[in-house]
């Protein structure tokens, strides 16, 4: 039963503890999962916005560092007197402070007249670039991010339409079309209108392709996610799209080249390009799922025609996942060894008084009254202690009393046995000289020739040795194992029928019985004239101590056993107010050949033999006598075990 | 008509003596013996109409001793005296037995009562043969 309470109480704080660690884990990975989903995508909401701020600085640089070159001095005498190296001096300074993949000027007569490259430059070319016309016939500064055809910048530079050109890689067949080769080209183009001394000289123009271009994309991953790496792998990506179609980018296939030329998913396609929304999310990019941003790219007529986009792998996040997930199953883990322990040192502390007091209560009902409790605790267990102590107190005075109850019993037992052997040794002893002295009495008794008072004087020897023969058989009545002849029996109607066998003796003496009966006692098995005998010989007594006038009252009832076990017993009180019986001679009662009457009037042998009578039934009689009020005999009897 | 012979075993003189002058009184032939073994002696040479046996006797209990004639004798009478019947299995085997028994100390018509009422009761005989005893052929 213990182990079964240690088990209970670690079980619940087991089971409260499983339910706490695995509520929380569930909820507090729920949680984190969104902070870190939405931390992410903060991050990269945040990254989005610094790539199209460098994207526009970037637009902005050209644009103001050609602005610059057009106010310088001296353009007039280059374009006038044809100096075309001068020009492309100053074009190639310009392009390599900023890294202009293409630039030129066109004079005012709608000619191109120096080109970066310096192709088709020998005369003035009349192929003129689609930006830089816009410029001519507004003769205000343009800029801004513009589609070029691949002829447009092949008459920049035939090498730079070949390398701006992109092979379509077909990673979706959704995405399937027919063009293999995509030859528009993503550039940022700034033309400005040159004046010398308020006269139009021509326009100078100069602009980078972002097509196949690794400088922008690597340069933002190097700002943004400063080349943060994560097995092995670039945490940040930063990609450029031709409306849909990756032109810039540092994503890589699996093959470990930029995936320039792979499509964007149709899905953020429609959300960007189409309904121009800025598009945060999960998104599953070539090989690996990321958080990614997605905004599109204006050109100068205001038309999306690409797309910004960074985007960090998300592997990234669910290692921080995976380690938040671990760090609260350690917590849960703990917590649930942690629980089992103080499950243990609890039911330690609760159990240890309760095991205390079991060991005692076994001790105690092993019949040993001497355990004490060490340590009386406080609260509900303490009172259970001091409870239990006080119940051992109680038993230990009871057992004392009962051990002096049975103690005395024993000394009885044993005087009376005694007295038993020795009366049984006696009697044989005396009966056979006692069949001599009556043999020849008699024999003498039969003679014709005695006189009368020969003859009185043998009677009177037969008489006296009748008595001896009397005193004799009731010893041997007293000491010998009565046979027994048990029946189902009414006590009640047995001590109705003595009470009326003696009540003329009584009346006589003007004493009168009373019984009262209790109706429930149930019948016993016990042998009635031998019972009968005991109740007739305790009313006798009852009668001889009373005075005349008395009252002798007899009643049976059911009560609890005297011998300290649950056990009901049959009670049988015969209760007279007579003279009473002094304390000293109380213990004397019962034992043979003890009497208070006068000689020749009783053998001092009944109480002897009613309780030897009393105790073949397995019960016992009990007195209590005050001296000059009266005396109550009890007649303990058990009840049978079918009645029990 | 034969005289009844009684023989009465008693370790006690007085009983003895009691006895035979109770019985020679209404003319039984009485035979004495104060123990046991020279019962058993005795009864190779005599019969005997019945055979008064005590109890208890320094050699042996009288229970016994009358087991061991009957055998040896079946159809024997009996009457067991004793003074007292403890040890308890005694009164139990002479209920059970319904043995003749009659307490000591008895007077003189209480013994006579009892050999008369003994000898005309009919042996407990428990043989197919229901023969007389050997005593009453040598009568």
């Amino acid at each position: 039963m213990n182990h079964n309470i240690r088990l209970y109480l670690i079980t619940s704080l087991l089971g409260l503890t499983i339910m706490v660690a695995g509520i929380s884990l569930f909820f507090g990975t729920y949680q984190i999962n969104k902070a870190v989903i939405s931390e992410a995508k903060n991050r990269i909401g945040f990254d989005l916005r610094t790539t199209i701020k460098i994207y526009s600085n970037i637009e902005k640089q050209i644009n103001s560092s050609l602005s610059l070159t057009a106010l310088d001095q001296g353009w007039g005498d280059c374009v006038n007197g044809y100096n075309v190296q001068h020009i492309k001096k100053r074009l190639s300074d310009l392009s390599e402070i900023i890294g202009l993949d293409f630039s030129g000027f066109v004079r005012n007569d709608s000619t191109t007249i120096c080109r970066q490259s310096g192709y088709n430059t020998t005369s003035p070319d009349p192929v003129i670039n689609p930006v830089a016309k816009i410029v001519l016939k507004k003769k205000v500064t343009i800029s801004g991010t513009f589609i070029l055809t691949q002829e447009e910048i092949r008459a920049e530079d035939p090498k730079l339409a070949d390398l701006s050109a992109i092979n379509l890689i077909n990673s979706s067949e959704n995405n399937q079309q027919n063009i293999k080769q995509e030859t528009s080209c993503l550039t940022i183009v700034t033309a400005v209108p040159v004046y010398e001394n308020n006269l139009f000289l021509g326009v100078i123009y100069g602009g980078i392709i972002l097509n196949n271009s690794t400088s922008i994309v690597d340069t933002v991953r190097e700002t943004v996610f400063q080349n943060e790496t994560f097995n092995g792998q670039n945490v940040g990506t930063v990609t450029i799209f031709l409306n849909n179609l990756r032109v810039s980018t540092n994503v890589l296939t699996k093959s470990g080249a930029r995936a320039v030329g792979t499509l964007l998913s149709q899905e953020v396609e429609k959300k960007v390009l189409i309904e121009g929304e800025t598009w945060i999310d999960r998104a599953f990019i070539l090989n690996d799922w990321n958080i990614s941003a997605y905004q599109g790219i204006e050109d100068y007529y205001g038309k999306t025609v690409g797309i910004l986009s960074v985007g960090v792998i998300e592997s990234k996040y669910a290692q921080f996942k995976k380690d938040t997930f671990f760090v609260f199953v350690v917590i849960s883990i703990a917590g649930i060894l942690i629980a089992v322990l103080l499950g243990f040192i609890l039911s330690r502390l609760v159990l240890k008084p309760v095991d205390e007091l079991i060991n005692i209560s076994k001790k105690v009902s092993e019949g040993d009254l001497s355990p004490k409790i060490k340590k009386i605790s406080k609260g509900e267990i303490g009172n259970l202690q001091s409870t239990f102590l006080n119940m051992i107190d109680t038993l230990r005075v009871r057992d004392l009393h009962q051990k002096e109850e049975s103690e005395k019993q024993l000394i009885m037992t044993q005087k009376q046995a005694s007295v038993g052997r020795l009366a049984a040794g006696v009697a044989h002893e005396i009966n056979n000289p006692l069949t001599g002295v009556l043999t020849f009495t008699y024999m003498l008794l039969r003679r014709d020739d005695l006189d009368e008072e020969m003859k009185s004087d043998l009677e009177t020897i037969a008489n006296a040795t009748n008595r001896v023969k009397d005193i004799v058989k009731g010893l041997l009545n007293f000491s010998r194992q009565v046979k027994l002849n048990p029946e189902p029996s009414d006590i009640n109607t047995i001590i109705k029928e003595t009470i009326e066998l003696i009540e003329n003796q009584a009346l006589i003496k003007r004493i009168r019985i009373n019984f009262d009966a209790d109706k429930n006692i149930p019948s016993k098995i016990l042998d009635s004239s031998q019972f009968q005998s005991v109740v007739m010989n305790m009313i006798i007594n009852a009668i001889d101590a009373t005075d005349p006038g008395g009252r002798i009252s007899v009643s049976t009832r059911i009560n609890l056993s005297t011998k300290g076990t649950k056990h009901k017993e049959i009670e049988i009180i015969i209760a007279d107010n007579g003279s009473g019986i002094a304390p000293e001679q109380l213990d004397k009662l019962f034992d043979p050949f003890f009497t208070t009457k006068e000689v020749g009037k009783g053998t001092g042998l009944g109480l002897a033999v009613s309780l030897g009578i009393v105790e073949h039934h397995g019960g016992t009689i009990s007195v209590e006598s005050q001296p000059g009020e009266g005396s109550s005999f009890t007649i303990h009897l058990p009840l049978d075990h079918n009645n029990e | 008509m034969n005289k009844k012979t009684i023989l009465v075993i008693d370790d006690d003189a007085i009983v003895l003596k009691s006895c035979k002058r109770i019985l020679e009184s209404e003319d039984y032939s009485v035979t004495l013996c104060p123990s046991a073994t020279q019962g058993i002696d005795i009864l190779k040479s005599s019969a005997f109409s019945l055979i008064i046996i005590d109890i208890l006797m320094p050699c042996c209990n009288g229970l016994n001793l009358s087991e061991k004639i009957e055998k040896e004798y079946p159809g024997t009478k009996f009457l067991i005296i004793s003074g007292y019947m403890e040890p308890k299995p005694f009164s139990e085997i002479i209920i059970e037995k319904k043995m003749n028994f009659l307490p000591k100390p008895f007077t003189p018509d209480e013994l006579l009562k009892a050999v008369k009422f003994a000898i005309i009761k009919n042996p407990e005989s428990t043989g197919k043969n229901n023969k007389t005893s050997k005593g009453d052929i040598d009568e």
